[in-house]
């Protein structure tokens, strides 16, 4: 989790994060942010994010990412 | 050298797309392959496929939009001769760069040919104001175009089309700075999700030096701050004043860089 926090204060510090559960419903994280965030975590965590798990619901929280990376990890 | 072919099966090609980047490619690709359907449909999208990748050519009025995905350690390779110059926009983060790196563009015949960067202001840091705002009428689109046309350079402004156009002033998304009835300058902004975004400011030549930039620009503040979270834009890191004026109302860059390189193939 620490390493994903890392990951997201460098790509957007300009971002709250803390909380915040409509990162992409808001507009905050853009489709860049998504691609460059997936390129991290496949680096990070050693993991393939398929295009079924490439939506909003995935990434609007930090919570929700990080779900996702567990459930990549376990598969 | 790389052969080009034109995309036969489009949704076969959106799954390749989406596949690449989950699996972490670097790419200049944003978008959902989907959106980019209809270009596929008209022909306008070909591609080229070879060891470490892929390049995919989008056709346009004026030039031909490259966009790459590339394995992690796989350097670009040289782009064929084509009859218009091949524009290579990036996003990246100002404090990591491009990747791959500007040089390993040069080696292969790119240019640097701009660079914006990306400001933001946050909707907490501004206040109410109460101003009187005009906006276009849409008998103006064609003027509004022609200005923007003399005022951008021509390849990656995102200007409108007209219809877009017609539909932004039917919207209330174009303010207007006029002196009586004649239009001095104007902005044109658009919605994404809950970011407003500045998309073009003009301020013709005779209302330069006037504070109309920066009437604008609050007029704009003013009108979006309601149903807003933030405001952004992009500016071209060669226009001080521009910067100068966003910094004073306080806009901050948020750390996105967006370089844009150029080949000219057609003149060689």
């Amino acid at each position: 989790m620490e390493a994903l926090l890392k990951i997201l204060a460098e790509l957007r510090p300009d971002v709250d994060f803390e909380g915040n559960q409509e990162l992409v419903d808001s507009g905050e994280l853009d489709s860049f942010d998504i691609v460059s965030l997936v390129g991290e975590l496949c680096d990070e965590y050693d993991i393939e994010i398929g295009a079924d798990d490439i939506v909003p619901e995935n990434f609007n929280s930090v919570e929700a990412i990080w779900a996702l990376v567990q459930k990549l990890q376990e598969d | 050298m790389i052969t080009i072919s034109k995309i036969p099966d489009g949704k076969q090609w959106a799954e390749e797309i989406a596949q690449a980047i989950s699996k972490g490619v670097r790419t200049n690709f944003y978008a959902s392959a989907e959106e980019f359907f209809p270009l596929v449909e008209e022909g306008c999208i070909s591609q080229a496929i070879f060891a470490g990748g892929r390049y995919c050519f989008v056709e346009k009025e004026k030039q031909i939009d490259l966009y790459f995905f590339l394995e992690k350690e796989a350097l670009p390779v040289e782009v064929p001769a084509m009859d218009k110059p091949v524009v290579l926009e990036q996003v990246a983060l100002a404090r990591s760069g491009i990747s791959p790196a500007e040089e390993e563009w040069e080696a292969i015949g790119f240019e640097k040919y701009l660079q914006r960067k990306r400001l933001f202001l946050s909707v907490k840091k501004t206040e109410e104001e109460q101003r009187g705002i005009s906006f276009c009428e849409e008998e103006e689109a064609e003027t509004i175009l022609r200005m923007m046309e003399d005022a951008f350079e021509p390849y990656t402004s995102a200007l409108p089309d007209l219809r877009t156009l017609r539909k932004d002033l039917a919207g209330h998304c174009v303010i207007a700075a006029r002196e009586g009835k004649k239009l001095l300058g104007f902005l044109r902004f658009g919605r994404e999700k809950k970011v407003s975004v500045l998309w073009q400011i003009v301020v013709s030549p005779e209302g330069r030096g006037n504070g109309i930039g920066e009437g604008l620009v609050r007029d704009w503040i003013a009108l979006e701050r309601a149903t807003s979270v933030k405001f952004q834009l992009w500016v071209r890191e060669d226009n001080p004043p521009a910067m100068k004026l966003y910094e004073k109302l306080g806009f901050l860059p948020d750390g996105r860089i967006a370089p844009v390189m150029l080949k000219k193939n057609h003149e060689r």
